[in-house]
């Protein structure tokens, strides 16, 4: 079994225009969302896991992650304060978004597609990550993406300008625990 | 002469709404028959919820009832006629305006088209509520003082428009004042008259050179502050310290604020407020910079005109009545003495007015996008701007808290609340009687033919607001500093500053284009 994480969000977020030229994405628990026409990327940290995976395994194996709300970045200081506050993330409240697996499949070689339930704001909403899986040592390397609708989760209003679609990108390494 | 008397006559204040526009598209469907649904402006189901708690929420306005107020005689609005600088006056025409007759235009019953009542209200933003020299003195307008020393802008015609002339009898002209007009009118740099636009009068400094003529007792001057500024209920209240300074000091703290920068009531000396453009304010869910009152729809534009104008002087704050002569009695209906307290607008004269500021557009904006002001929008939109400047409107119609308000819990369901600081100057919001503990977030529209800004004035342009030398202690504002201080620095309100300089330009460049 095993655990991971993910999670994510987003946010107003920010990014710098640089970051955008090059379109890569750091490591760990990074967002995309659309906002007033350009692609703002932010990130999460403070990560912490529970992995228990085995792909010969699967149905025993679990993944079990969280972020603090409150570590957003999105590249503008003040606008990370806004997305800690109660209209958004309500860090003081809801202090981690998690992720924990229901149930992962093998598609092929190194690829799996994970049934997740994501709880953001004590709001818990099934999703499906699809993730790739390697193993170097005893730390597993674990990358994917999937994608939520922020209002799902009381993430903000309607917006003009805020896209409602959150793309998160899970690239995280961490210690596997047995089983 | 009671000691509030004196001072407020010698007040000028504020004022709201105005003017001039173009129709565009609208014209034809403004010409069919109209029949206004005029809402009640003193109700007081309306009025119960139309201010914000203060900051001091015991200090929260009480406001005259609807007895009192329909017990105020209504303004009688006369044709007025243009003030014209000495040496630009077309011959004759003083003698001219001696032998008009006085004629009262605004009726109600004549008005027969949407188009009719905005014309209408144009009258009301243009009519003054002072004729009696209280705010401003015939004198000042027909002498060289007001022109040379205070460099009052003029239209190309020679016009002075922050003050017209009224004729309330045959062979009598008198100088009206306290219009709507006095403080929403800007005279543009080609000379043209934009009416609802941030005022470029340099009232204050007018108003200072008064205080410093000799026959102005120090006490008229120290009442002007006490019944206009003081917040009574502070601890070491600032504007109450103030009132007990000498006149040449208080003049000195008065005249600091620059054009577009105004003595209002309520607000303060020492942390005035920017006068705020009217053109557009039909899309804004709060007035006043501190959001003091909702606008919730045309009934609420219409109490803040008369709240403003000057029923605020009436109201009481924790016992407290601002234009009471012994600051705590409630005169008799039509006996106060404040200028614009002893009577009021008809409603019909305030839904005019509200529908002629409803109706105010902007001019043509000469800035047009090119290549430079595309790049200062993605700028725009990367920063995060957006979030607070949302377009079309330019702003989200939020309120932000100021540093040192804590945002009481009932606020966040009833109010639209932006829970971030960003750090300006907190004082307008928390030590005056129209400090709400917010500042509203201010659209962004329009301007390029406004300035200074920042609620208080206190930078002259948009490049001053990128500046990060703002920041500095040994800063010196380029708008509003206080006399007492030499730098100042400015705060909050800190984006876009590390910007590469072309991209610092693209933005002040598409932001001239809103």
């Amino acid at each position: 079994m095993l655990r991971f994480f993910l999670v994510c969000m987003l946010g107003l977020g920010c990014i710098r225009p640089a970051e955008q030229k090059t379109h890569q994405m750091p490591r760990g628990v990074t967002f995309q969302i659309r906002n007033a026409g350009i692609t703002v990327n932010g990130s999460f940290s403070d990560l912490q896991t529970d992995i228990h995976f085995d792909p010969a395994r699967l149905t025993e194996s679990l993944l079990s992650a969280s972020v603090g709300a409150a570590t957003i970045r999105t590249g503008i200081s003040l606008r990370d304060a806004h997305l800690q506050k109660r209209g958004y993330f309500d860090t003081d409240h809801h202090p981690r978004i998690r992720m924990v697996s229901k149930r992962i499949q093998k598609l092929s070689g190194n690829q799996f597609v994970g049934l997740f339930d994501l709880t953001i704001r004590d709001i818990s909403r099934e999703v499906e990550l699809p993730f790739t899986y390697s193993l170097t040592g005893d730390i597993g390397h674990f990358r994917g993406q999937f994608k939520f609708n922020r209002q799902d989760f009381g993430i903000g209003t309607t917006s003009l300008v805020l896209a409602d679609d959150v793309s998160v990108l899970l690239d995280v390494e961490t210690p596997l625990k047995p089983l | 002469m009671n000691r509030l008397l004196f001072p407020l006559l010698l007040l000028s204040s504020v004022l709201l709404l105005s003017t001039t526009a173009p129709w565009t598209g609208e014209q034809a469907w403004q010409s069919v028959p109209f029949t206004p649904d005029i809402p009640r402006t003193w109700d007081s189901a309306a009025l119960a919820d139309f201010d914000l708690p203060l900051a001091t929420p015991k200090a929260s306005p009480i406001q005259v009832s609807p007895a009192y107020y329909y017990q105020l005689p209504e303004r009688v609005i006369y044709k007025s006629y243009p003030v014209y600088a000495p040496g630009r006056e077309p011959k004759g025409y003083w003698e001219w305006l001696h032998q008009q007759e006085p004629e009262i235009i605004f009726d109600p019953g004549k008005l027969k088209t949407e188009a009719d009542w905005i014309k209408a209200g144009e009258l009301v933003f243009d009519a003054p509520v002072d004729t009696v020299g209280n705010v401003i003195t015939m004198g000042e307008v027909r002498g060289k003082e007001l022109y040379e020393l205070n460099k009052t802008p003029l239209t190309a015609e020679g016009i002075m428009p922050f003050t017209r002339y009224v004729v309330p009898k045959k062979g009598l002209v008198v100088l009206g004042s306290f219009a709507c007009a006095m403080c929403h009118t800007r005279v543009m740099p080609d000379g043209s008259m934009l009416k609802g636009a941030q005022t470029n009068f340099p009232d204050s400094r007018r108003t200072a050179f008064a205080f410093r003529n000799p026959a102005v007792p120090e006490r008229a001057a120290q009442g002007l502050v006490s019944s206009l500024m003081a917040a009574p209920w502070l601890p070491n209240d600032p504007h109450t310290a103030l009132s007990k300074q000498s006149k040449e000091t208080i003049a000195a703290a008065i005249a600091a604020m620059p054009p577009g920068v105004n003595l209002r009531e309520g607000a303060g000396i020492l942390y005035p407020p920017q006068v705020p453009s009217l053109i557009g304010i039909k899309d804004q869910k709060f007035l006043d910079h501190t959001g003091v009152n909702q606008h919730r729809s045309i009934g609420d534009l219409m109490r803040y005109a008369a709240l403003n104008q000057a029923m605020d002087m009436l109201a009481s704050y924790d016992g407290f009545i601002p234009g009471a002569n012994d600051g705590k009695t409630l005169p008799a209906p039509g006996k106060a003495q404040a200028v614009g307290t002893a009577d009021r607008y008809s409603d019909a004269q305030l839904y005019a007015l509200a529908k002629f500021v409803y109706a105010l557009k902007p001019p043509p904006n000469p800035n047009r996008p090119n290549p430079l002001t595309k790049r200062g929008e993605l700028v725009f939109a990367e920063q995060g701007c957006v979030t607070c400047h949302t377009p079309p409107l330019f702003t989200n119609n939020m309120l932000t808290p100021v540093d040192g308000f804590t945002i009481p819990e009932a606020h966040h369901t009833k109010y639209p609340i932006f829970d971030v600081s960003v750090g300006t100057n907190p004082d307008y919001a928390l030590k005056t009687r129209r400090g709400t503990g917010y500042y509203k977030v201010p659209s962004l529209r329009g301007i390029w033919y406004r300035s200074p800004f920042m609620h208080d004035g206190s930078l002259a342009t948009v490049d001053d607001v990128f500046d990060p030398r703002r920041l500095r202690d040994d800063y010196v504002p380029t708008g509003f500093k206080r006399a007492d201080v030499k730098t100042q620095a400015v705060r909050g309100h800190e984006f876009g500053m590390e910007l590469p300089a072309k991209d610092r330009q693209a933005l002040t460049a598409y932001l001239k284009t809103l």
